[in-house]
């Protein structure tokens, strides 16, 4: 396997790593001048702004308060 | 306040302190079960379960350490245990064996939803691809995507090493990209 067909590989998740991290920034670096790769980092990056339109539904006020009752009772008696 | 500081002041038995944490940090641990078990009733337990175990456990954390992989951790193991239930894995059975029984049964419930890219919703269609992951891939982008977590402190919530986190997450999401190239370039090109 050639080195820009690792970095393609992976690309997706080279792009959910921080700008400041090494195998990143290598991405980085070889995109400037390699446009197969500099097309897999972007289709990263989208990848990875995308998995942000999933957001999950936050539980019920009921199941909260469930969770949260019998250790505000502990907290108000004083116990452990 | 940080969660830090929220933490250390409920751990010195200040109810505000504890609401507030609550508040703050309680639906970010019922997305984590949410994602993982794909089943708001059980989030709902796990949920419950997880806060005895912190508020028993509260005078062990370390308030020089950050608080959410501390959260997680705890977290995480009320996970495995259910996990381990309802797969009927040994008690003995760690994160690692867990994953392995947890890739076949991704990739029979990934036939069982092929033609699923048809969708056009872009929400519907990101959850349904995370959904469509292997268990063990899905927590770890969970983690990372959602929360923020290095794979290093993913790790240490998990009980697993670096590199099995690493590879799970090159995994997941080299999936999720095969998975969602029709919508990337739908969007692109919208």
């Amino acid at each position: 396997m050639s080195a820009c067909e690792s970095l393609r590989l992976r690309a997706a998740f080279l792009a959910a790593l921080p700008a400041d991290d090494q195998e990143r920034r290598e991405l980085d670096q070889h995109a400037r001048s390699c446009a197969g790769c500099a097309l897999a980092l972007r289709e990263g990056q989208q990848l990875f702004r995308l998995l942000g339109a999933a957001p999950l539904a936050a539980p019920s006020p009921q199941a909260l308060r469930r969770a949260a009752s019998p250790l505000l009772r502990e907290l108000r008696n004083g116990q452990n | 306040m940080t969660d830090e500081s929220l933490m250390a002041a409920y751990v010195e038995g200040d109810v505000r302190a504890f609401e507030t944490l609550f508040a703050r940090v309680a639906p970010r641990l019922h997305g984590f079960f949410l994602r993982s078990l794909r089943d708001s009733s059980a989030a709902d337990d796990l949920l419950q379960v997880t806060w005895m175990k912190v508020h028993r456990a509260r005078a062990t954390w370390q308030p020089d350490r950050p608080l959410l992989p501390w959260l997680f951790q705890v977290a995480a193991r009320v996970r495995l245990d259910e996990l381990r239930r309802r797969k009927r894995l040994p008690e003995d059975a760690d994160e690692e064996a867990l994953a392995k029984a947890d890739e076949a049964e991704a990739a029979r419930s990934a036939q069982d939803s092929a033609g699923d890219e048809a969708r056009t919703n872009t929400q519907e269609a990101v959850r349904a691809a995370l959904e469509r992951l292997p268990e063990n891939q899905r927590v770890v982008i969970h983690l990372h995507r959602s929360e923020g977590l290095t794979l290093g402190q993913i790790a240490q919530v998990l009980g697993t090493t670096e590199g099995a986190v690493k590879l799970r997450a090159f995994r997941g999401y080299e999936r999720l990209r095969q998975d969602l190239r029709c919508l990337m370039k739908h969007e692109e090109a919208a």
